[in-house]
């Protein structure tokens, strides 16, 4: 019995493994032998021959067949599926193996390349303005890509089927599924998400989340309109503020700082046209109108070759170039300012004009409010201050390939002051006037041509022209009136600074293929100086009219001087991908300038190394700059009392290295940190003299009389943010130091530099309502900036026998100011009408009337008028916001 | 100024860096001339919200020692607010140290020392041109002179230049004689009040150009002395252009360069602060040294 079972069960494990074999050695279908030949027959008469001889059901279509398609071949002991390979290969169709049948299909993709090129413009869909650096990327593949300035991109994708992504930041993301054998251009128009006055809510599920990239900050513009600011007037200054890493006086007096550098070492591009931009209101608010700007990149580390001029970082400014297909227009009045914008098409399609105007409104009450105050105190006269700007742009598309754009821009401020003040005691009457005129103004002139050359080369030529002029007037008289007899003493000043820049600039993008972008490029500049500053008293007879000194009688004596210098810039960069989330960018620029029969020739290489995952990020870069314009400030506080020169061979160009290097991370619910860490060493840094510039005009041999140091700064900046959903974020803080060191300033000993916050925090938080309200605030904190600041006071009495009480100085920037804090809340309204879109601003600046001190003064004390004190005035104390805008 | 226009907006408050001293400081202000007996004034600071007021010690122990020398004590004297020793006279190319103490005002002792430069004779070349021009009623006339600097000491750098004019004036009596009275206008030609320097900057605390001949590029300065306003009524018979030249120890020239940017920084809306010049060990002001010679031209 049990051998009988052990049989069965033998015969069953027999019986599986014979199956095993037989199904094993089924041949299939496609790799049955035979002998075939045939002269001269249809297709569709050689597959039923092939089907018959293999008896292997070969089921076709028969529209698929071609009619006038013929065989002639002969084949032995050859495979089914070659055969068919063979006499299907000059056909568009294929074979399929079904079970145990061959399907004939068609196959469009039999004669594509595995890899094919895709190209296009990315373009605004309501202005059709291109748009630059937008994210593309291949569904399931390593490739990913950005376009370029002129919005162009090209990739090169597996042929087939593909699910290409489109993502720009505060527009709608666009999925194309591209089904192509061949190279295809495919242009692209993506719809904003917000209109102007509209309210933007980002979706992490759909748009891209990254970490802040600290290197190169894209300012958030979506954000820009929703943060609150002074006079709830919107601007690239503020925002550029909550950067980690910048800084400036109180409120924003004295422009941007970047990681240890001074305002006048940052580029600030207008459309790829340097402007020697000193900002409105001593530097509060930027010189752009936020209502047309398109973008705004702060690169503060790493930064590309094509950058060139200046020491510290680049802020480059893109305006919109106007819409193209249909008018559309703005106007905002807020506490501070009037602005306005209308923009159109020419002819629609083909070209387009934009007007931009801006104009402060604060001069309406400061002139009253400051004749009230001047009465209060006894004194007549009173102050005015306004600044404007205005922006055109005509843009003409030549051709599909060829835009010709030009542009022209002007911001001017004045600012005015006025007082006379009468005392009598004992029989002496004494009559007091200061007054003085500030101001600045920019022009910028600008013709371009964007050209595509082929699919792969693209050329931007500028010419242009762009100036700085300033211009300070200041006038002290004292009479004092005794006994008929009249004693008079004044002191005045005249400076003057102009710049004027002619510029021809040539950049070439070639895209070389999908691992190398490589960007080459030249500039020709002409740069003209007239620095010119005089200061007389009642000493010098060059006066003749003591009792009368103004502007024109002291522009007649100075006599500033004129300087050209010639710079030649050229540059080579190739931006390198290394798998779809890796880049480095390597080049290097060849700056040269011809001045005072002095030529200086600098290599400034360039190498960055960035990684940009969907989580983590890195980023490490390594830059060297110059700078052959040198700005020489006459005083702390930043106000626009600056000199702009050229190097000379006294003053030799000021050239710095940058060593930047972060991570970054993005956590699961979106959120984006960065930790980053910067080294910066600056040389042959200028600076005017202790005691300040005196003298500077035709004849004198002024630049000797200037210091040259170095200077270094280092710090960690760490950011935070949240920008999706109804609830967004961010937060940074920075810890950094900067220093400088001059042989002739502070006894030879470094000092800290005099914006060098050593601690700042700030944060925005940003409420989305509804969709028709929202709520923001903002808050800053910084350590206060360093000042020179008097220890005590020294008796001193000179050759004449007048006494004086002197201030003493240990040393330079001895002491800091109080830290700065400052918190902004403003509620926005958003409401849509059929014709237009309104927005209403109502908030606080300074919410909680922190009393931030802007700079110190030694003077007599009020409680103890024989005593001398020093006391610290604040600029902004709580503030209105309050604004309101009509987008149509 | 735009301060205030900005300040219109916010408020002003007490600031009280934390750094200011608590305590006064002692000012040392020390110029020695060659020729001349020995003068050191001392003085105390005073603290920011104090009374203008400063101390002038009398109980210091002032000691000055020459190079290879004896030392000796110099005392106050009430007059002048200074110390000084009489009997002693500060010489040429010698090196002096100065040592105070003030025991009831600080436990440390003060020092500095200074090198007395050589004299230098400025050798004032020539008057380049006279003009006399009618203007307004009024006579002016322009004076240009050249002083050669090709032969100074290689080694001393710091001068100061002072320039004086001497005018004879005769004033006829009612008798019908003349009077004949010498004025020494040292107005007119002192800083900026009609004479010029190329390339300098006149100090008028202390009445003089502060020249630094190490940073001139130019072999010889060159004065202009311009629109010299001349009363017809005053019958000028005879004029001498008297040019004071100094060579100067290294910190006098310093704290004189220092002060002087010090105060016109001071007047000015754009100055920057001065970091006060002190060659003074545990203490301010300065210890130099200088040397006069005095040359004459007769107009």
């Amino acid at each position: 019995m049990l051998i009988q079972i052990m049989k069965r069960i033998l015969l069953a494990v027999l019986f599986f493994f014979t199956l095993l074999l037989s199904l094993s050695a089924q041949v299939r279908p496609d790799e049955i032998r035979l002998d075939y030949k045939v002269l001269e027959k249809g297709l569709e008469e050689v597959l039923l021959e092939l089907s018959d001889k293999t008896e292997v059901n070969i089921p076709f279509a028969n529209n698929l067949i071609p009619e006038d398609y013929s065989v002639t071949a002969s084949f032995r002991n050859e495979e089914l599926g070659e055969i068919l390979n063979q006499i299907l290969n000059k056909t568009e169709l294929s074979f399929k193996i079904v079970g145990d049948q061959i399907v004939i299909i068609k196959d469009e993709y039999k004669y594509a390349p595995d890899f094919i090129t895709v190209s296009g413009r990315v373009t605004d869909k309501l202005s059709g303005e291109p748009l630059a650096y937008c994210d593309i990327s291949i569904e399931s593949s390593n490739k990913a890509s950005t376009t370029n300035e002129f919005g162009f991109y090209k990739m090169t994708i597996p042929n087939g089927l593909n699910r290409i992504y489109y993502r720009y930041l505060a527009y709608e993301y666009r999925v194309v599924e591209l089904k192509a054998k061949a190279d295809t251009i495919l242009n692209i128009s993506m719809q904003p998400k917000a209109l102007l006055n509209e309210v933007l809510i980002l979706d992490k599920s759909v748009d891209e989340v990254s970490s802040p990239d600290q290197q190169n900050t894209s300012l958030a513009l979506d954000k820009l309109q929703s943060i609150a600011s002074l006079g709830g007037e919107a601007d690239l200054a503020s925002l550029a503020l909550l950067s980690s890493g910048v800084s400036s006086g109180a409120d924003g007096v004295g422009g941007l700082n970047v990681r240890g550098g001074s305002a006048d070492q940052n580029l600030i591009l207008l459309d790829g046209t340097p402007i020697y931009g000193m900002g409105h209101a001593l530097g509060i608010f930027s010189n752009f109108n936020p209502n047309i700007v398109r973008s705004a990149n702060l690169h503060k580390g790493s930064i590309p070759a094509r950058y060139n001029g200046r020491l510290s970082s680049v802020l480059d400014v893109k305006l919109k170039d106007g819409n193209l297909n249909k008018t559309k227009g703005d106007v905002s009045l807020g506490a501070i300012a009037l602005k306005s914008t209308i923009e159109g098409p020419l002819s629609p399609g083909k070209s387009s004009y934009l007007i931009s105007f801006r104009r402060s409104i604060l001069d309406l009450w400061i002139q009253n409010a400051s004749e009230y105050i001047n009465e209060l105190n006894e004194r007549e006269g009173s102050s005015d201050f306004y600044f404007y700007d205005i922006n055109t742009k005509l843009r003409f598309k030549l051709s599909n390939k060829h835009d010709l754009n030009l542009s022209y821009y002007r911001g001017k401020d004045e600012l005015g002051n006025s007082v006379n003040s009468d005392a009598a005691d004992n029989g002496v009457l004494t009559e007091e006037l200061n007054a003085d005129n500030w101001q600045w103004s920019n022009n910028v002139l600008s013709l371009k041509l964007n050209s595509q050359y082929g699919s792969n080369f693209f050329g931007k030529l500028n010419l242009y022209q762009t100036s700085l002029d300033l211009s300070v007037f200041d006038y002290q008289r004292f009479i004092e009136t005794s006994n008929n007899e009249e004693s008079l003493f004044y002191s005045a000043g005249r400076y003057t600074s102009k710049i004027s820049d002619l510029g021809l600039k040539y950049d070439l993008d070639y895209m070389l293929n999908d691992h190398n972008y490589i960007r080459f490029g030249t500039s020709i500049v002409r740069h003209s100086f007239e620095p010119g500053v005089l200061r007389v008293n009642e000493g010098d007879q060059i006066v003749e009219d003591r009792n009368l000194v103004t502007v024109r009688l002291l522009d007649d004596i100075l006599e500033a001087d004129n300087r050209t210098a010639n710079e030649i810039d050229l540059y080579v960069e190739d931006d390198i991908a290394i798998g779809k989330y890796t880049r480095l960018n390597i080049g290097v620029s060849l700056n040269s300038i011809m001045t005072d029969n002095t030529n200086y020739i600098l290599p400034l290489p360039r190498i960055a190394l960035t990684h940009k995952g969907k989580v983590w990020s890195m980023n490490i870069g390594l830059s060297r700059m110059s700078q052959f314009q040198h700005m020489v400030s006459n005083t702390a506080l930043g106000l626009p009392t600056s000199v702009w020169l050229p190097s000379s061979a006294a003053l030799k160009p000021e050239n710095s290295w940058i060593l930047n290097a972060g991570t970054g991370y993005v956590t699961d619910a979106g959120i984006g940190l960065a930790v980053g860490a910067y080294y910066k060493y600056m040389n042959n840094l200028l600076s005017s003299q202790e005691g300040g510039i005196s003298n500077i005009g035709e004849g004198i041999d002024w630049d000797q009389s200037f210091a040259s140091g170095n200077g270094s700064a280092y710090g960690v900046e760490f950011d935070v943010d949240k920008r999706f959903g109804n609830f967004t974020w961010f937060f940074n803080y920075t810890y950094s130091r900067s220093n400088r060191l001059f042989d002739l300033l502070n006894n030879s000993q470094e000092f800290d530099f005099q914006y060098d916050r050593r601690h700042q925090f700030k944060l925005a938080l940003i409420q989305k309502i509804n969709k028709n309200a929202e709520f923001s605030l903002n808050w800053q904190y910084g350590t206060g900036n360093p000042i020179t600041a008097p220890v005590e006071l020294l008796p001193f009495t000179d050759v004449n026998g007048i006494e004086r009480l002197l201030p003493i100085y240990s040393s330079k920037n001895n002491t800091k100011l109080p830290d700065y804090h400052r918190m902004d809340i403003v509620f926005s309204f958003y409401n849509n009408f059929d014709w237009a879109k309104q927005k209403i601003s109502l908030g606080l600046y300074n919410a909680y009337n922190q009393r931030n001190p802007f700079y110190i003064d030694l003077r007599n004390n009020p409680d103890s008028p024989s005593s001398l004190s020093l006391f610290q005035y604040s600029l902004l104390p709580i503030l209105p916001v309050l604004n309101y805008s009509l987008a149509f | 100024m735009p301060l205030l226009l900005l300040s219109l907006l916010g408020c002003e408050d007490n600031f009280d860096p934390d750094l200011a001293n608590l305590s006064r400081n002692l000012v040392v202000m020390s110029d020695l001339k060659a020729g001349d007996f020995p003068s050191v004034k001392l003085k105390t600071t005073i603290l920011l919200g104090e009374l203008h007021s400063a101390d002038s010690p009398e109980d210091a122990i002032v000691i000055i020692k020459p190079e290879n020398d004896d030392q000796f004590l110099l005392r106050y004297d009430a007059i002048e607010e200074r110390y000084i020793n009489e009997d002693k006279t500060i010489r040429e190319n010698t090196k002096y140290n100065l040592t105070i103490d003030i025991p009831s005002f600080q436990s440390n002792t003060l020092s500095a020392s200074t090198t007395v430069p050589l004299a230098t004779s400025l050798n004032v070349n020539s008057v380049k041109s006279v003009e006399v021009d009618e203007a307004n009623g009024k006579e002016f006339f322009n004076i240009s002179t050249i002083i050669d600097t090709e032969n100074l000491d290689p080694d001393q750098n710091y001068y100061r230049l002072r320039v004086f004019l001497e005018e004879q004036i005769r004033t006829k009596n009612q008798d019908g004689s003349f009077s004949f009275v010498t004025s020494e206008d040292s107005d007119y030609v002192s800083c900026g009040q009609g004479i010029f320097v190329n390339g300098l900057t006149c100090s008028e605390h202390f009445d003089g150009f502060l020249l630094d001949v190490s940073s001139m590029e130019q072999e010889s300065i060159e004065l202009d002395l311009v629109s010299k306003t001349h009363d017809p009524s005053i019958d000028i018979v005879a004029s001498r252009l008297f040019f004071e030249f100094s060579s100067l120890s290294e910190s006098t020239y310093n704290f004189e360069e220092s002060i002087t940017k010090l105060i016109e920084s001071s007047e000015s809306v754009i100055g920057e602060p001065v970091i006060n010049f002190s060659n003074i060990e545990n203490g301010l002001g300065y210890f130099g040294a200088s040397s006069t010679k005095i040359d004459t031209i007769i107009l």
